[in-house]
C-alpha cells in the first residue's frame, strides 16, 4: 500500500516541472501521505480504507503545479547544462571509467621493473635500467593516484536528491567534518599504501619488514583527518 | 456543509500561522493537531495546506528546513518568522473585527 501511495503521488508529479522545489515538495507530499496512512492503520482502518481516505485527503493540485512552472522556469542544473539525473549519471560513469583505468595503472606499474629489471642482467649498464624500470613504476602510480584524487575532488558527493537536500542543511549547519581533498584522499588511500608498500619492498627488498605499512596506515589516516578535517 | 468548508478555508493562513505559534511543525503534524481539536470536524486538504505553506513561505511569513531525523523519514519543518507573528495578529484582529460586525448584521 505504501507503495501504492508512491506510485499514485509519481503519477501526481509527472507532468510537475523539473525543478528542486518541485522535487522537495513531493518528498515532502509522500512522508506527510504516510505518516497519515500509517496513523490510520494503525488507528483500526483496513489497509484499503486508510489508502483511499489518505489518496481522497491529497485534493486538487492541478493548480499548485501550474503555479509552480509558471513561477519557476528554471530547471535543477549538473554539470554540462545537463539536469541533475543525467549529471549524477555522467558522474558516476566517469568515476567507474578513471577507477578501472586507474587499477589498471597500479597493476601495469611493475611491469617496467620486471621488463628492465631483467634485461638489466644482460647488461653492461644494468644498474641504470633498474632505475629506470622503478621511475616508470613511480610515473604509472603517480598518474593512477592522481587521477583518484582528481576524480574525488571533482566528483560530486554521491547521493540521491533528498540526501542533497538534508547535505546542503547539515553543511550550512556544519554537520560534516569531512573537506572535498579529505574525502579525495579517503578514496584513494589504501590503494597508495598498497602502492607504497610494493614501492618500498621492491627497492629495499626488505619483504620481512615493510608489512609494518599495514599496521601503520590507520595511523596515518586519523592523523590526516585531525590534521585536514575541520572540527 | 461545504460552504461552511469555503467559509473556513479564507482562514487558512491564520489557522497554519496560529499552529505555527506553538513551534516548528511538519505539514501531517499540522493537520493532525487541526483534526484533534475540532474532534475530526476539520481538516485541510493536502493541496490547501501545500498551496499555503508556500504562499507564506514566498511572503516571508514562515520558513522552512529539512528535519535530520536518523530513522529515515524526511520531513519539512516549518517555522514562524516576526513578520509572520506581526501578520498573524493583523489576521486575527481582521477576524474579530469582521466576527463582530457579522455578528450584528445577522442576528
Amino acid at each position: 500500500m505504501e507503495y501504492n501511495i508512491r506510485a499514485y503521488v509519481d503519477e501526481l508529479f509527472c507532468d510537475a516541472p523539473d525543478t528542486q522545489r518541485a522535487y522537495e515538495m513531493k518528498v515532502e507530499l509522500v512522508q506527510n501521505l504516510l505518516d497519515k496512512y500509517n496513523d490510520l492503520v494503525a488507528s483500526g482502518k483496513s489497509e484499503e480504507d486508510a489508502y483511499n481516505i489518505t489518496i481522497y485527503g491529497i485534493g486538487d493540485i492541478s493548480e499548485l503545479l501550474e503555479e509552480m512552472r509558471r513561477e519557476e522556469p528554471q530547471p535543477v542544473r549538473g554539470a554540462e547544462g545537463t539536469s541533475y539525473y543525467t549529471a549524477m549519471y555522467y558522474f558516476r560513469r566517469r568515476s567507474a571509467a578513471i577507477i578501472a583505468v586507474s587499477v589498471m595503472l597500479y597493476i601495469f606499474s611493475v611491469i617496467p621493473v620486471i621488463v628492465l629489471g631483467a634485461m638489466s642482467t644482460h647488461s653492461h649498464n644494468g644498474d641504470m635500467m633498474a632505475v629506470f624500470g622503478v621511475a616508470g613504476m613511480f610515473v604509472f602510480i603517480g598518474i593512477a593516484t592522481g587521477l583518484i584524487i582528481w576524480n574525488g575532488i571533482t566528483s560530486p558527493k554521491r547521493s540521491d536528491p533528498p540526501e542533497v537536500v538534508i547535505d546542503l542543511y547539515n553543511r550550512k549547519k556544519g554537520g560534516s567534518d569531512h573537506t572535498p581533498l579529505l574525502r579525495a584522499i579517503d578514496s584513494a588511500f589504501w590503494l597508495i599504501v598498497l602502492a607504497v608498500y610494493f614501492l618500498l619492498s621492491f627497492m629495499t627488498g626488505r619483504w620481512d619488514i615493510t608489512w609494518i605499512l599495514f599496521i601503520a596506515a590507520p595511523a596515518i589516516s586519523g592523523i590526516l583527518h585531525a590534521v585536514l578535517g575541520r572540527k | 456543509m461545504a460552504i461552511a468548508a469555503d467559509l473556513i478555508r479564507g482562514h487558512t493562513d491564520t489557522i497554519i500561522l496560529a499552529q505555527l505559534t506553538h513551534g516548528d511543525s511538519y505539514g501531517y503534524n499540522i493537520n493532525r493537531v487541526i483534526q484533534t481539536i475540532t474532534n475530526g470536524q476539520y481538516e485541510l486538504k493536502e493541496a490547501t495546506l501545500y498551496t499555503a505553506f508556500r504562499r507564506l513561505e514566498q511572503s516571508g511569513f514562515i520558513v522552512s528546513y529539512w528535519g535530520d531525523e536518523n530513522t529515515g523519514a524526511r520531513r519539512r519543518y516549518y517555522s514562524i518568522t516576526s513578520a509572520g507573528r506581526a501578520y498573524y495578529e493583523t489576521l486575527l484582529s481582521d477576524w474579530e473585527y469582521s466576527r463582530n460586525i457579522i455578528e450584528q448584521l445577522i442576528r
